[in-house]
């Protein structure tokens, strides 16, 4: 291990292949995760993960009293703490086609300038946005404004800008982060809950899908007639 | 019935003269009308082009089909190449060909040998073009569309088409293990080897590259289901932000296996100071660097001599507290006093004390504790105290009675020392 993963990691970051390439690939190499793991035990700290390949984060060794009471906080003042990242992201999911808000993903400040020009709905969105955007105002140009948001989540940790001459961001590892405290609240909430499986039973043929998450994998074999076996889909 | 060579010569220099007029029908219908008029009607005489309403002609499906395998460019939600007809054909030429040879009609036996030949080299392509096809689709993330639900579409849509195309697989698998032990029990070595090299010889890795496309197919499909749960409760979350606004967050019951989870990692205090003794260089020169940026030190240039201040002294006149004197004391004081005026005489302590408690005529509180003090108290105490002053102390010692070891004194006298000689 190096010592900048080590202070990356200290420091509070989120290590991914986007904001922390090398740091990414030094926990990735055999022994060095578990290396880091001890080093970090000693100050009551171990490597945490999210996810089976997600970013790497340092997290407390116990959970105490105290770890829960900030969570109960934080949920608590959702609106301030989580709010303002929440409202820029889907107005990116709204005006960019294709966003995935996963990790990796490409947010060009011209193409989302388009879009928010082309339609007034998001221009409404985006201008009830710069109270909460950082040293955002109103005199600004729509496109000054979008440049704020995307700055704002930038030092929030959440993007990095990956080309300065064509202004394009990547959509770093710790909005998977963001979407565990959503999805925690969508559980937790039963507002919420009942909206998102509401929406889910309007698509009929999605509850057809089979289990993918434990589907059986077959592997393929010399011989063709176990290669063939018969494998249960719907096909419909 | 083998086309003459020159035709095909014909055909394909048709299709090479006019190769724009191709390539702008394989972007959309191309009418009559224009400066196109010849090369529309050459291609339309070879069936190149075929019309769909007057005047206006698109390219033959085959020859479109056969330019995007080339290309490598699909449309949204291709269909894969279907075997079956090709497998059934397959087992109809056969049929047949076994029949001709066991009639010994050797020239349509080998009219169905080729045909048999070109059907087995047609499968074998439309297999490779399948495969082409997925991972062409599946290494660019189905590039032909845009919106993340066309994508989790397109890949239901594959994944059905993949398992199809497997089950066609082990359909061919039968048909030509069934042809090729005919063949050899027929003696047809010829048929056999045709179909060992081209079909069975590659079954199982066509199986195998569906088997791994299956899979990577799943894993995409679960992954883009999750994308898109996020990005639904993305939206809601936000929804309720912007309906809900007299609600600052929620009443969540959070436990240790949530806090894990969620609580997110604070900066660990991390500061770090100079070790003035090392003497590597690194260091030594930061610390030279440091001391620079240091502000000059001010220089005295010229010391002048200070007058020396007077001090003043102020006296003060301080009560001096009497301490209160044990009576005791006061008793041994007055009679070292009168030993002192009076160096002949002796005096015997107890008489002292009596005579100095009945001149009293005062009864205080003193007087009461010098009357506590019991007379062997009292006479140890002021023998002790007058002999350190210097006086003589002479114990008046009572006769020795039978038995006993010890000299017992009733009285001590006192005088001056060297004043009796």
């Amino acid at each position: 291990m190096n010592h900048q993963t080590l202070t990356a990691l200290l420091g509070g970051q989120f290590i991914c292949p986007v904001a922390f390439q090398s740091e990414y690939d030094d926990l990735c190499q055999p022994g060095v995760e578990e290396e880091v793991n001890n080093w970090l035990a000693h100050i009551d700290r171990r490597l945490a993960r999210l996810g089976d390949s997600g970013a790497f984060y340092v997290a407390p060794l116990q959970i105490q009293a105290q770890h829960i009471a900030k969570v109960r906080d934080d949920m608590r003042a959702f609106r301030d703490v989580y709010g303002p990242l929440v409202s820029m992201l889907n107005l990116i999911r709204v005006a960019k086609e294709g966003f995935s808000c996963a990790p990796g993903d490409y947010i060009q400040l011209a193409e989302l300038e388009q879009a928010v020009n082309e339609s007034e709905t998001i221009t409404t969105q985006l201008r009830s946005l710069i109270s909460v955007i950082s040293t955002a105002a109103t005199r600004l140009t729509n496109r000054e404004v979008l440049k704020r948001l995307l700055e704002h989540l930038k030092a929030a940790g959440y993007l990095k800008l990956a080309n300065p001459v064509n202004e394009t961001y990547q959509v770093t590892g710790k909005v998977d982060h963001l979407h565990m405290v959503l999805e925690f609240i969508a559980e937790q909430e039963p507002a919420l809950a009942k909206e998102i499986q509401d929406t889910q039973s309007v698509g009929g043929a999605d509850e057809q899908q089979p289990d993918l998450l434990h589907a059986t994998l077959h592997v393929g074999s010399s011989d063709v007639g176990e290669v063939l076996e018969p494998r249960e889909r719907n096909d419909g | 019935m083998a086309e003459a060579p020159s035709h095909i010569t014909r055909v394909l220099g048709v299709l090479a003269a006019n190769s724009e007029l191709i390539a702008e029908a394989m972007q959309g219908l191309v009418m009559l009308g224009g400066k196109s008029d010849k090369g529309i009607e050459a291609l339309v005489h070879i069936h190149a082009l075929t019309p769909v309403e007057e005047d206006t002609y698109q390219l033959n499906p085959r020859l479109r089909e056969y330019l995007s395998d080339h290309l490598a460019r699909w449309d949204a939600f291709s269909r894969l190449t279907r075997l079956s007809s090709d497998i059934s054909q397959a087992r109809v030429l056969w049929r047949n060909l076994r029949q001709f040879t066991r009639e010994g009609l050797h020239g349509d036996v080998e009219r169905l040998s080729w045909a048999l030949d070109a059907t087995i080299t047609s499968i074998g392509y439309a297999m490779e073009r399948n495969l082409m096809l997925l991972n062409s689709n599946i290494s660019t993330e189905y590039g032909n569309v845009e919106s993340l639900k066309a994508k989790i579409e397109q890949n239901t849509h594959y994944a059905s088409e993949v398992s199809h195309c497997l089950r066609e697989i082990r359909s061919l698998d039968e048909a030509t293990q069934s042809i090729h032990d005919e063949a050899l029990a027929a003696g047809n070595l010829a048929i056999r080897t045709l179909i060992n090299t081209r079909i069975r010889s590659r079954l199982t890795t066509w199986a195998s590259k569906l088997n791994d496309i299956q899979r990577e197919i799943e894993k995409r499909l679960f992954t883009a289901r999750l994308l898109e749960r996020r990005l639904r409760t993305l939206g809601k979350v936000a929804l309720w932000l912007n309906r809900d606004r007299l609600s600052n967050g929620f009443e969540v019951e959070g436990d240790e296996e949530a806090a894990a989870k969620l609580v997110a990692p604070a900066e660990h205090p991390n500061s770090w100071n100079i070790d003035t003794r090392d003497h590597d260089a690194m260091v030594q020169d930061g610390l030279v660097m440091a001391v620079a940026r240091l502000p000059e030190r001010k220089v005295r240039t010229s010391m002048s001599e200070q007058e020396p201040v007077l001090q003043e002294v102020l006296a003060t006149e301080q009560e001096v507290a009497e301490l209160p004197r044990d009576p005791v004391d006061v008793m041994v004081e007055e009679l070292l006093e009168h030993l002192r005026r009076n160096p002949a005489e002796k005096v015997s302590l107890l008489q002292w004390r009596e005579q100095a408690l009945a001149n009293t005529q005062a009864r205080d509180h003193s007087l009461d504790e010098v009357q506590a003090v019991c007379d062997e108290h009292w006479l140890l105490y002021a023998a002790s105290q007058v002999a350190t002053a210097g006086m003589s102390v002479q114990l008046t010692v009572q006769e020795r009675e039978d038995g006993l070891h010890n000299d017992l004194f009733s009285d001590i006298l006192v005088h001056q020392e060297g004043a009796l000689r």
